[in-house]
């Protein structure tokens, strides 16, 4: 089953990149606010955990990450990040590398991470972070 | 002679109030011998009295209570006023089964227990037992002159907050030259962010009356429909809290130990005057409310009957919390069988008061109440009874060196640690010996005509939980969450920071004897509470992330406090849907206080884990122990994660 969604994911992610080929190529960009709705072909839930992310990637290479994973309060978590290509790769400001690089496509309002050891795919559209979220998660 | 009339009246009343029960006719007298001297479950006291409990079964037809003077009792009647609408509970826990008899000659006590026991109806004798309060009930005035602006303040604008360490110690040395920074109960974030209290959360205080007048308390006040703020026990009238006597040249009698406990629970907040109390509000009326069961007065009262009769009452009158800083004298009871049955297997009436107690249900977070006890002072390797049974919240104390109280006991049936305060630590302005112990409200009266003191005892440190317990249910229901009393007791033990990593070599003070802190390792429950840690709890722990395909570890220490790597474990378990979706091969396990799990595929799941809450086995009938804590671990398996827990 695994391995299926993990190949539905991969034929996705090859048919965005082969109809973003045949447009006039944009530059990828991952900037702004964006909030998990689904893993892999999922909702945003693993099992009966409601896991719900925010993203904000800021133009200057900063990023803001909160997220609730189950129960208790936000969680805030800062650093900076790089894309190279399609290749995102990031640090957290506490020097720990993201636990992985991801595969990035962008398309009609929607991220779409891949994850490049685990092949977890994680599907964000954009938002406006809540500011209770920002007001209230702990760092 | 007061008395006597009181009695006489009673006795015309015996058959009244037997009739009114619907429990008798007039007959026979049944004489059966058999098996009585086990009803009798315990022994009789040192201290005189006339007066002996029985629990009572269904009267036989014929039978009526009148038969027992012939036992040399003078009167009896029902140890409990019922109240409407709680007829089924009070059933349940036996509550209607119990009577007050008083016999005619106090010399002839135990004859008169084992002619009773005879009686085929009457299911328990117990003699009156009396619990002592854990203090040494020595207290010192509070003068503010030249001391007020030693230590740093906080977050009301109460002059004397600064003194009061045991909620923010910042290590300062005009506290005392080995304060520790950070041995404290950390409230005062959530004061700051979370919450200061809830107006509808009632803690009663069963001890001395508290002065409810004191101008540091009297908004804090319960208030019933009578304007009464609680009752007196001891003499079935208001409530007195400075009342002494002389004896041997001495002052005996109320010390302010109820006040002391009532100002540390709910002190007025950012009114200006005096100290804080841990759930005293903000300032704007949102204080918890605290309700006083006089069980102490003078040097009378503190029996099992009082007792009981305090508890029941504010279990009706609407307390979610009752904060006992009284146990019955070290060794006692030496097991949970010992004291819940007695030598004839059958129940005490405080215990059955105390489930009662925790059955009723009055606030919207919880099923039902909450009581915590005080360890005890004599330095006892064990807990005293009933805080040290294996259900129930007992409070060891430590000093402002966040180190072990001199005083305090320890060991089995000890389940946290709270500040108690302690004297005899040097400080660097003056060399005076009280700022270490815990300052609070005192009735004027017998405090040298001051309204604030230091006290020290595990008598001071049971109150430092309650208070935060008593915050902890009104963010809770702030947050509108609920639980059982069960869950909530389980979180409170394991609200805890590591207690155990300092005690080595030994610790000094002023004038007395080195003491050695090994003896005091792995022996003081989970840890010291922490009032953040608990709000974070009722808040909910976060699920924490494995990697799928491999096994990996988490600490427990969200779950279990950061003493998790020094609790004994009971049992790991996985129902079998999370099994199924985490796709585990193996059962988890705990080692080091960490949790090893091996999940295959990508999935969720919930894993129990149970701890002991407080020495290495649970309590139970041969011996003292701690509370057995169950903790719900939510895991998700990702095939990527980090060590921080952060999604990328």
């Amino acid at each position: 089953m695994r391995n299926i969604v993990r190949f539905v994911c991969m034929l996705l992610l090859a048919g965005i990149v082969a109809v973003s080929c045949g447009k006039k190529t944009q530059p990828l960009s991952v900037n702004g606010e964006w909030s998990l709705v689904r893993v892999e072909s999922k909702a945003a839930t693993i099992g009966d955990q409601t896991v719900v992310v925010y993203l904000s990637f800021e133009s200057g290479g900063n990023f803001e990450l909160f997220q609730k994973l189950g129960e208790g309060r936000f969680r805030k978590f800062t650093g900076s990040w790089t894309l190279s290509g399609d290749q995102l790769s990031g640090r957290y400001s506490t020097g720990e590398s993201w636990a992985s690089s991801y595969t990035v496509s962008a398309t009609d309002g929607e991220l779409v991470l891949l994850s490049n050891s685990g092949g977890e795919c994680d599907y964000y559209v954009k938002t406006t972070i809540p500011p209770d979220v920002r007001e209230y998660a702990i760092f | 002679m007061q008395t006597n009339s009181f009695t006489i009246v009673l006795c015309g009343l015996l058959c009244l109030v037997s009739c009114s029960r619907n429990q008798a006719a007039p007959q026979v007298q049944d004489n059966t011998v058999s098996h009585s001297s086990a009803k009798i479950v315990n022994t009789a006291p040192e201290r005189v009295s006339n007066t002996i409990l029985l629990r009572m079964g269904q009267v036989p037809e014929g039978e009526t209570l009148s038969a027992l003077q012939a036992s040399g009792v003078t009167c009896i009647e029902p140890l409990f006023e019922s109240v409407p609408g709680k007829e089924e509970l009070e059933r349940r826990f036996n509550l209607d089964k119990w009577y007050l008899a008083t016999v005619s000659d106090e010399a002839a006590l135990e004859r008169s227990a084992e002619l009773l026991a005879q009686k085929s109806f009457v299911e328990v004798v117990e003699y009156e037992n009396f619990v002592e309060k854990s203090s040494d009930c020595i207290s010192y005035p509070y003068r503010p002159a030249g001391v007020s602006t030693r230590a740093a303040g906080g977050a009301f604008n109460d002059p004397a907050l600064g003194m009061q360490w045991h909620y923010r110690n910042t290590g300062s040395r005009a506290i005392a030259t080995d304060a520790y920074a950070g041995g404290d109960i950390n409230v005062s974030d959530v004061w700051s962010e979370l919450t200061c209290g809830d107006s509808s959360i009632i803690v009663a205080v069963v001890d001395e009356g508290v002065k409810y007048t004191h101008p540091d308390l009297i908004d804090n006040m319960w208030t019933d429909t009578d304007g009464s703020h609680g009752h007196n026990f001891v003499t079935d009238g208001p409530i007195t809290w400075d009342r002494t006597h002389e004896e041997n040249g001495q002052i005996r009698g109320d010390s302010g130990h109820g006040t002391h406990i009532a100002g540390t629970i709910a002190a007025v907040n950012n009114n200006g005057i005096g100290v804080s109390g841990i759930a005293g509000g903000s300032g704007d009326g949102d204080g918890v409310k605290i309700m006083s069961c006089q069980i102490f007065d003078d040097d009378r009262g503190g029996s099992a009957s009082i007792v009981a009769k305090a508890v029941k009452y504010a279990a009706d009158k609407g307390a979610s919390i009752l904060s006992c800083s009284f146990g019955y004298r070290g060794g006692t009871y030496m097991s949970d069988k010992a004291y819940i049955s007695g030598s004839g297997g059958l129940n005490a009436v405080e215990y059955d008061a105390l489930k009662y107690f925790e059955a009723s249900r009055n606030n919207p977070v919880l099923d039902g109440g909450i009581a915590i006890f005080a360890s005890g002072n004599d330095e006892d390797p064990y807990a005293t009874y009933p805080g040290a049974l294996n259900d129930m919240i007992s409070v060891s104390a430590f000093g402002p060196d966040f180190l072990p109280a001199y005083y305090t006991n320890y060991g089995p049936g000890c389940n946290i640690v709270a500040p108690g305060g302690e004297a005899y630590h040097l400080n660097s302005q003056d060399n005076y010996l009280i700022y270490g112990m815990v300052l609070s409200t005192l009735p004027s009266e017998l405090n040298d005509g001051e309204d604030y003191g230091y006290m020290q005892g595990t008598s001071m440190a049971c109150p430092h939980v309650s208070g935060v317990v008593a915050l902890a249910l009104s963010y809770a229901k702030k947050l509108g969450k609920t639980f059982t009393v069960k869950e909530f007791k389980d979180m409170i033990v394991t609200s805890a920071n590591d207690f155990d990593k300092r005690l080595e070599g030994t610790k000094t003070l002023y004038n007395k004897k080195p003491i050695e802190l090994y003896t005091y390792s792995k022996q003081m429950g989970t840890g010291s509470i922490d009032a953040w840690k608990l709000m974070m709890k009722i808040e909910g722990i976060p699920s924490i992330t494995v990697q799928s395909g491999k096994e990996s570890w988490y600490d427990l220490s969200d779950y279990f406090g950061t003493s998790c790597v020094n609790l004994s474990y009971l049992d790991v378990s996985v129902d079998d849907k999370s099994r199924e979706s985490l796709g585990l091969q193996a059962e988890p396990y705990i080692k080091y206080g960490r949790l090893f799990i091996h999940p295959s595929k990508i999935g969720s799941g919930k894993i129990r884990i149970s701890a002991v809450g407080g020495g290495t086995q649970v309590g139970g009938d041969d011996a003292i122990g701690g509370m057995e804590v169950t903790q719900e671990v939510s895991v998700i398996s990702r095939p990527i994660v980090n060590s921080s827990n952060a999604w990328l």
